[in-house]
């Protein structure tokens, strides 16, 4: 009975806590049009710490979706273009001589910001894709002999174009594996695009959006998302989704095995857990059931399944796979 | 006296060797055909097959014998395959030499036995005495094809058997009844899965096998676990929907796409399940009976309003 008392304090917290939600959903959409769902997954990884890939063609509103975001979160902001002739310093900052005093000084590089737009991350060398992974994994930079902790909460949003590949350097799997969720940012509807084309064509100036959340209440939410309840069954469930996708015919799908070159790694059991909890904290539940994990799976573990060369002559995304496994995994 | 006696014994064997010296050859052991035994085997064979040619010469022991000029090779309806030649010594102080060839056989009809020459060598090579053979004894010898042709003839087509057409009705029939015998076991067959498959009956057997392990000892969350699962499983083979592997908010679109009567009643359930399961609710075992109750009362009327729709389906089609 102690439990079930605390589930239900915890979900009345929640319902307090999570009022910031609803702010932050109402002034981005004075700002974009549709795009709930990446909006929710930019929340859930917000909520659960991570960091967030997102891919989609440009002028789908990617950098302003992560812009008003950014300010409704009252949050420092900074939009890194990524270009092949960029160097790491161009990313994390340098020493600087200065004549006066000759000495170095530090000079932060814009990767010191709560939220990163990361765009076109694929148009960079290896080196500056690993010098900002290295940033989102330590949440510290050292320039020079000095170590520089990031600024909490700290949020890279990178983006890539998917049909654009020339003079690009892909993204490599051990890279790709720190983003906690793969987002693809689809066309907007009919009627979306029919109000963005209205409200974009008003020569008056668009209407900012303001901050309406504090730092402290993202805080406070990250902290009731951790103790969020997942039962045992949950858990295992998670672990059953990603060990499907590396040994498929234990799971009655032995048709995949020579489809799927390689996959998830246990950081996607990890992340699928996260973000379950987060995505049940933007349902109001103190909770997470298996129709969490099935919210956000796709984006957790798209960019973590490689397809063979054999599924991809047969046109097979790592959607299908999921979709499949989705289909065979028993839910609890 | 003595010394008489041994000149006479000496002067009398001197005159025994001369005279022994003396004789020729053939007044000592001349060959004599009857001394020649031959025999072969089998007395009748086919052309082309061996056959076992064995001579047998009986002598006195104190010359060599052998046995040449076998009448063999070209010209002969026989050739020598192999041969093998033996002497031993007899009981009776003679000796026997012997011969074992294997001789294969050509030609047709019966073939006299090939002749042979046995030569009695003395020893030092003094003297020799040569017998021809020309052994009486014949094999018959069946040939391969027939020598007495003597142009091609067509070969004749083989003659067709007359097809058996008293076979026909009785194939028919056993063909009849093999197909009638195989529809009633498919019939039968249906009709036994149909009753052990049904879903309804497995759902309420189920249910009321729960219902009795609640009386023994089942913990309440336990029972709505089981319930969870016999009411998923229920409608995956009612309905023929994935529902093992749905969550409940997917389990109730497709009750509602499929316009369902019992969805309302049957998703309280499912939810109630899952709280108990993932938000570790717990419920007493009232409440775990009576939701078993219910769910028995759903898969039953679920039952009935399937039997209802067959009705009215097949009055439509009278119609």
């Amino acid at each position: 009975m102690k439990q079930e008392t605390d589930l239900e304090a915890l979900g009345r917290e929640i319902v307090q806590e999570s009022a910031f939600l609803d702010r932050t959903r109402e002034v981005l959409s004075t700002t974009i049009i549709g795009q709930r769902r990446v909006i929710d997954r930019v929340l859930i990884a917000l909520l659960a710490n991570g960091h967030l890939l997102l891919e989609g063609v440009p002028g789908l509103a990617k950098t302003l979706i992560v812009r008003t975001f950014a300010t409704a979160m009252n949050l420092t902001f900074h939009r890194i273009q990524f270009t092949p002739d960029m160097l790491p310093a161009d990313l994390i900052g340098t020493m600087i001589y200065n004549p006066k005093t000759m000495e170095f000084h530090p000079r932060k590089g814009p990767v010191f910001a709560n939220v990163i737009l990361a765009d076109e991350i694929n148009r960079s060398p290896a080196k500056v894709q690993s010098a900002l992974l290295e940033a989102m994994q330590e949440k510290q930079v050292t320039i020079g002999d000095v170590s520089f902790p990031l600024g909490e909460p700290f949020m890279v949003l990178a983006t890539q174009n998917p049909v654009e590949h020339e003079g690009t350097y892909m993204l490599p799997e051990a890279q790709l594996d720190r983003f906690m969720m793969k987002v693809i940012v689809e066309y907007p509807t009919f009627e979306e695009e029919l109000e963005v084309m209205q409200r974009a064509s008003a020569l008056q100036a668009s209407v900012e959006a303001a901050a309406v959340v504090e730092p402290e209440e993202v805080f406070r939410a990250r902290a009731l998302v951790d103790r969020i309840y997942v039962d045992q069954r949950v858990q295992r469930y998670i672990v059953d989704l990603v060990t499907a996708t590396r040994f498929p015919d234990r799971y009655g799908l032995g048709e995949l095995s020579s489809m799927i070159e390689y996959g998830a790694s246990p950081r996607a059991s990890i992340f699928l857990l996260l973000a379950s909890k987060a995505h049940a904290f933007l349902q109001r539940r103190a909770y997470a059931t298996p129709e969490d994990v099935k919210s956000i799976v796709y984006e957790v573990l798209r960019h973590r399944v490689r397809p063979s060369y054999e599924a991809e002559a047969e046109n097979m995304k790592a959607e299908d796979f999921i979709r499949s496994i989705l289909e065979h995994v028993q839910v609890p | 006296m003595n010394g008489r006696f041994s000149f006479i014994r000496i002067v009398g064997s001197l005159i025994i060797a001369l005279m022994t010296a003396a004789l020729p050859a053939s007044a000592r052991a001349a060959l004599r055909s009857s001394d020649v035994v031959v025999s072969a085997t089998p007395d009748s064979l086919l052309a082309g097959e061996r056959l076992h040619y064995v001579i047998a010469v009986r002598h006195d022991g104190r010359r060599a014998i052998s046995v040449g000029a076998l009448e063999t090779g070209q010209g002969s309806s026989f050739e020598l395959a192999g041969s093998k030649s033996t002497t031993k010594k007899l009981p009776d102080g003679t000796s026997e030499f012997r011969m074992d060839a294997e001789l294969a056989v050509f030609g047709s009809g019966r073939q006299q036995l090939p002749g042979f020459t046995v030569t009695a060598q003395e020893g030092g090579g003094k003297g020799q005495e040569k017998l021809e053979v020309k052994p009486p004894s014949s094999v018959f010898v069946m040939g391969m094809t027939d020598s007495t042709m003597t142009e091609m003839r067509p070969v004749v087509p083989p003659v067709k058997a007359p097809f058996p057409s008293w076979i026909v009705v009785p194939t028919i029939t056993l063909l009849l009844l093999l197909f009638i015998a195989g529809y009633a076991v498919r019939r039968l067959y249906i009709a036994l899965r149909t009753h052990l498959d049904d879903p309804v009956r497995n759902a309420r057997n189920k249910l009321r096998s729960i219902r009795r392990q609640l009386s023994k000892g089942m913990q309440p969350a336990e029972g709505y676990e089981a319930l969870s699962n016999i009411l998923r499983e229920f409608l995956q083979n009612r309905y023929g929907f994935g529902a093992m592997e749905m969550v409940t908010q997917e389990i109730a679109k497709e009750l509602a796409a499929r316009r369902i009567n019992i969805r309302e009643a049957l998703l309280q359930l499912l939810v109630r399940a899952d709280l108990v399961k993932f938000a570790d609710s717990r419920p007493n075992i009232e409440e775990c009976r009576r939701s078993l109750r219910v769910a028995e009362v759903l898969v039953g009327s679920a039952g009935e309003a399937e039997a209802v729709d067959d009705t009215a389906d097949s009055s439509v089609m009278e119609e």
